[in-house]
């Protein structure tokens, strides 16, 4: 499997958020596709010296979130994303984040127009391997 | 199975004369846990350690470590507790076989696997004399002493104290291998937040003898919250806050750390009028570092004024 | 077990192997000195010391041997304990499944072994030289080596005081030595009964105690209220038998610095000029006195006569001690000296040539060559000659007090009560000068300067050349035991003696010293002297040094003495002084109370602790004080007042202690269960 995970402690994100972020990140990109098996709990958390509880959450952060499923016997796997948000929750969730984009972006003195063709160009990058929706 | 707390105190209080360095402890440790023990240099917690293991006799009150008194800890008992010490002293004339073999004589369940595993681990040779060993190869024997015997329950008081970045490495993944049985505990104290942050479950934190801490990790990092507030002008004076850590106080802003951020320390901070008030993230260790350092406002180390051009 | 014995064996071995090192070394050049000399000066006419020809009997040896022993036990268990005083080595040692009794007793077990090799080794090899022959020119018997064993055996004692010092962790300093005090009393009891069991008695006693001391301390930790009742009660012993040596040396201290009871001025005695005038002598003064009190000068410079040229017109005189009991020997030497003397086993008698003659108490003369230091010749005593002896009664009076021989090559006499012997190892001859059995047996004999023996029977005083024919012979009515002590001088005119009859030591000030001048076995003359004053303790220092005294408490005055009325038969009665010893003991009851009332000790504590004070005063509080723990004190949020801090209850209102004051920042919050 393509996913290569890095942790660092002492960050302001909790290290469970950022093992289920770059899982986001690498299905979003395409480095993990449907159907791809994950390490088990047990075998990430030993290669990344982590609690195994830390993991455990991760994965069950991102199966609430519908990005992998556990099976049993047979192991942790990416499925089709479903939505499990309402739209409502789904654009409260942004919120914080574009406000940190937009900040950035007026602090770089990008004109909104840049910003939102960045914007654009980014999600045609992404568009072919992300599928409908 | 049973699911007792392994260890278990009550009260426990130690007195180094007049002065108390641990009091009124109650602490409970959950079986299968991970559970890191912090504070400050000098804040007691090798003193509880050494009175869970029955080294040191408490004061007053007591407690129970995997069911047994610890002011009578039974040999049976101890067999079931491995203890790393801060400085891993060990004999200094022995050679490392021997002091495998001595210390194998002892324990009636021995892993000769986990033994010599653990000592290729850290890189020793088997005729090597201890007083020839490096800091870190001393503490990867005792570690290697400590685990052959499988114990249920591992105690280890600051065991990454002076060792290299290889070393402590080495110290952190023989914890999480210890967590594939999941009724064995680790019971630790640290100094290094980071390894802490990998590798425990929950965590306890002795502010100068007294307890103030104790919970899952992500709770703690949950209750801990820093403020940020900005003002036009010089900041004005901080009313007393409920839960107030730490301030630190800029030219045009305020920089608040709390303990259980709620409404009403947000109604009583609006009430000094700033600009803006946000709630950037706080990391683990910073989070930590707030907890565990003084109380109060505080700027930095130099005065102001002696920074005008 | 095993295995915590082969790692003390190992940890401490280089250090048994120095003391071995040591103390061989040491023996070996006082045994090589000794016989040395012993050679060298056979050709002198220096008298024979059985010291330097058997070493077991010497008190170089035995000096050598007790001092290390001691000082090895001392160090060795001080280092046992101290080499794990690291609380992490400690922890090390201390956390394995084991009970911590065991890992005590492989301590000590170990201990014990490394000090029989450091210690026992250069004994035993001593031992086995002597036993060697033609090594050691004397005899040799299995009893001599007690001593040696009684000092080795002590040494044990010191270990375990040596532990106990290390193993308590006592702020005051002072307390942690206190162990050495049951120790130096071991070492005092051994000196005054060192017979083999009572030696044995008194170093399995106390070194029980201490082990038991240190057993309690080890198991504690250190912490007195966490110890066995056990090693409460010996540490407790141990504590207070050094607090009272403690307070003896203080008091004894003070006597010596302070008030100076005891005075050193030598008697005075009186003498004889040539020409039978009497004069007293007063060493300390140095002056001489005729009976008016005039004091002699010397004509030409006026000064003081000295004793030097006062001695130049002094008759030649001799004494001798009259005893016609027969005292037990160990009374007349007491204790240590004459368990560890020759004299118990031999006196070297004579010597010819390169050949050492030794009188065994088998009555045997043994031969032993100085040069192949080998037994050359044993027989029996004037063999054939019917005399018999029995030892040590019959040798007490000899050779110990009376034999005056510069030169050892000559014969020399040898009383067995009845009987006057010369003896000559040269020809093997006993000769009798004088039997004594009509006359009531011998009181007493002295050789003098030119080879004449004054002696004492109880009609007759004589003094007789070797030969056996008589000189000078007068009656003598024993008036004893007021006089046990006759002076012979010899004047200038023909045939005239003087002889002077000395009251007893206690007695002097009371009696007159009597003096008999005779010419040709006829009295001339009779006279009076007055009593010469004992030099001793002037009465107000007397009382002095009982007031320093006084620390020693009532019970083991009473118990002392009681002992001494039976064990020696000496008279007891209770004085006033015994009875002021009770107001130490009785500041000690207070005091300790007062103490206990401040650690709000328990009823049964107070009681137990005051038990302690009564029978043993001083000593007891000063135990109190070294051994109790003073935990802190707070304010008890109930009542207010101050309560100790390791008690779960208030003593004044039972109430508990208030947890720590919150200041707000706590986090707490229960473990959720376990996650997936």
């Amino acid at each position: 499997m393509n996913l290569n995970v890095v942790i660092s402690t002492g960050s302001t994100t909790p290290i469970y958020k950022q093992i289920a972020d770059q899982v986001k990140l690498a299905v979003a990109t395409g480095r993990l596709a449907v159907a791809d098996q994950l390490p088990s709990v047990r075998t990430l958390a030993e290669s990344l010296v982590l609690n195994p509880n830390t993991v455990a959450r991760a994965y069950a952060d991102l199966a609430r979130d519908g990005v992998l499923e556990s099976r049993p016997g047979r192991g942790v796997f990416i499925i089709q994303k479903r939505r499990v948000f309402a739209r409502e929750e789904g654009r409260r969730r942004l919120e914080p984040l574009l406000d940190a984009l937009l900040g950035e972006a007026m602090a770089m003195d990008f004109t909104p127009e840049e910003l939102l063709a960045a914007v654009a160009k980014k999600i045609s990058q992404w568009k072919p391997e992300k599928g409908a929706e | 199975m049973n699911d007792a707390p392994v260890i278990q105190t009550h009260g426990l209080t130690r007195y180094y004369g007049a002065k108390a360095v641990v009091q009124d402890l109650n602490l409970e440790i959950p079986r299968g846990s991970v559970f890191a023990f912090l504070g400050r240099n000098g804040s007691g917690k090798t003193t509880t350690i050494r009175m869970l293991l029955g080294l040191l006799a408490p004061t007053r009150g007591g407690g129970r470590v995997l069911g047994c008194d610890i002011r009578a800890l039974t040999p049976d008992v101890r067999a079931r507790i491995g203890y790393l010490t801060e400085e891993h002293r060990l004999y200094d004339w022995m050679k490392v076989k021997e002091i495998g073999e001595f210390q194998a004589a002892f324990y009636p369940r021995w892993h000769p696997k986990i033994f010599s595993g653990v000592i290729g681990h850290f890189g020793l040779r088997p005729e090597a004399r201890v007083k020839e060993l490096s800091r870190g190869q001393r503490a990867g024997l005792a570690l290697a002493l400590t685990l052959a015997p499988d114990p249920e329950l591992l105690i280890l008081d600051d065991p990454a104290l002076g060792l290299d970045p290889v070393a402590r490495r080495s110290l952190v993944e023989s914890m999480i291998y210890l967590t594939r049985r999941s009724d064995r505990t680790i019971f630790f104290s640290s100094h290094n937040l980071g390894d802490v942050e990998r590798v425990a479950d929950q965590i306890a934190v002795l502010d100068y003898s007294v307890l103030r801490v104790c919970c899952s990790l992500e709770t703690f990092r949950a209750s801990v919250q820093e403020v940020l507030l900005r003002f036009a002008g010089a900041p004005p004076p901080l009313p007393p806050i409920p839960g107030l850590l730490q301030a630190f106080r800029t030219a045009h802003e305020l920089r608040v750390t709390c303990v259980h951020y709620n409404r009403e320390t947000e109604a009583a901070l609006r009430k000094l009028s700033p600009l803006s008030l946000e709630l950037p993230p706080l990391g683990l260790e910073d989070a930590f570092i707030s907890y565990l350092g003084e109380r109060g406002e505080k700027s930095f180390i130099l005065a102001d004024a002696e920074e005008e051009p | 077990m095993k295995q915590l014995f082969i790692k003390e064996w190992r940890e401490h071995f280089k250090a048994a192997l120095l003391a071995l090192a040591t103390l061989s070394l040491l023996l070996i050049l006082v045994v090589w000195n000794d016989l040395v000399k012993s050679v060298v000066l056979a050709d002198t006419n220096s008298s024979l010391s059985a010291e330097m020809l058997q070493p077991l009997v010497s008190s170089d040896v035995l000096g050598i041997s007790s001092f290390f022993c001691a000082i090895f036990g001392l160090l060795l268990g001080w280092l046992q304990i101290q080499a794990e005083k690291h609380p992490d080595l400690r922890a090390f040692l201390l956390h394995r499944p084991v009970e911590r009794t065991t890992i005590f007793w492989s301590k000590v077990l170990s201990g014990g072994a490394l000090y029989a090799f450091g210690a026992g080794v250069p004994l035993a090899g001593l031992v086995i030289y002597v036993l060697i022959p033609g090594h050691i020119p004397a005899p040799f018997e299995w009893a001599m080596v007690q001593p040696l064993t009684n000092v080795f055996l002590l040494g044990l004692v010191f270990y375990a005081a040596g532990l106990l010092t290390a193993v308590r962790p006592v702020r005051w300093y002072g307390s942690r030595v206190f162990g050495l005090g049951l120790a130096f009393l071991a070492s005092y009891a051994l000196f005054k009964w060192p017979d083999f069991l009572r030696a044995l008695a008194t170093i399995v006693l106390a070194g029980a105690i201490l082990v038991a001391a240190v057993w309690g301390a080890f198991l504690a930790g250190g912490t007195w209220r966490e110890q066995p009742g056990p090693g409460k009660l010996a540490l407790s012993f141990a504590c207070t038998v050094a607090g009272l040596l403690l307070c003896l040396l203080a008091a004894v201290l003070l006597m010596e610095f302070l008030f100076r009871p005891f005075v050193n001025t030598p008697n005075s005695f009186y003498q004889f000029s040539r020409d039978g005038v009497v004069y007293r002598v007063n060493p300390g003064a140095v002056t001489i006195e005729d009976l008016d009190g005039r004091i002699l000068r010397d004509e030409k410079t006026g000064q003081n006569l000295s004793e030097e040229d006062f001695y130049k017109t002094m008759s030649v005189h001799v004494s001798t001690a009259v005893n016609f009991q027969r005292p037990r020997p160990e009374d007349q030497l007491g204790g240590w000296r004459w368990y560890c003397s020759s004299t118990r086993y031999f006196i070297p008698w004579q010597r010819t040539d390169k050949t050492v003659w030794y009188l065994t108490r088998a009555g045997r003369f043994a031969a032993y060559d100085l040069a192949t230091r080998r037994r050359v010749d044993d027989q029996e005593l004037g063999a054939g000659s019917g005399v018999h002896f029995n030892w040590p009664e019959d040798f007490y009076q000899n050779a110990i007090f009376n034999s005056f021989s510069t030169d050892p090559r000559q014969p020399r006499l040898l009383t067995s009560g009845q009987t006057l012997y010369r003896v000559d190892g040269a020809d093997r001859t006993v000769k009798t000068l004088l039997a004594a059995a009509n006359e009531g047996g011998l009181g007493g004999y002295a050789e003098s300067a030119d080879q004449q023996v004054l002696v004492v029977t109880r009609k007759f005083v004589r003094l007789m050349n070797l030969q056996g024919g008589v000189e000078f012979q007068t009656s003598y009515d024993a008036v004893l035991p007021d006089y046990p002590q006759i002076t012979l001088s010899r004047l200038d005119a023909a045939n005239e003696f003087a002889l002077l009859f000395n009251p007893g030591y206690g007695l002097s000030p009371k009696l007159p010293v009597e003096v008999e001048w005779v010419q040709d076995g006829q009295i001339l003359r009779q006279q009076k002297l007055p009593p010469l004053p004992v030099p001793g303790v002037d009465p107000y220092n007397r009382r002095v040094e009982e007031c320093c005294l006084l620390v020693i408490p009532t019970s083991l005055r009473v118990g002392v003495e009681e002992f001494f009325h039976v064990y020696y038969k000496q008279a007891y009665h209770f004085d006033r002084w015994d009875a002021c010893s009770l107001i130490p003991v009785g500041f000690s009851l207070l005091i300790g109370w007062g103490l206990g009332r401040r650690l709000r000790l328990t009823f049964r504590e107070q009681a137990a602790w005051a038990a302690f004070n009564l029978i043993f005063g001083v000593g007891g509080v000063l135990a109190f004080l070294s051994v109790q723990e003073w935990p802190a004190r707070e304010r008890c949020p109930q009542c207010q007042k101050l309560r100790r801090v390791d008690r779960e209850h208030c003593e004044h209102c039972g109430g508990g202690f208030a947890p720590p004051a919150r200041n707000g920042t706590e986090i707490f919050a229960p473990a959720p269960a376990r996650p997936v």
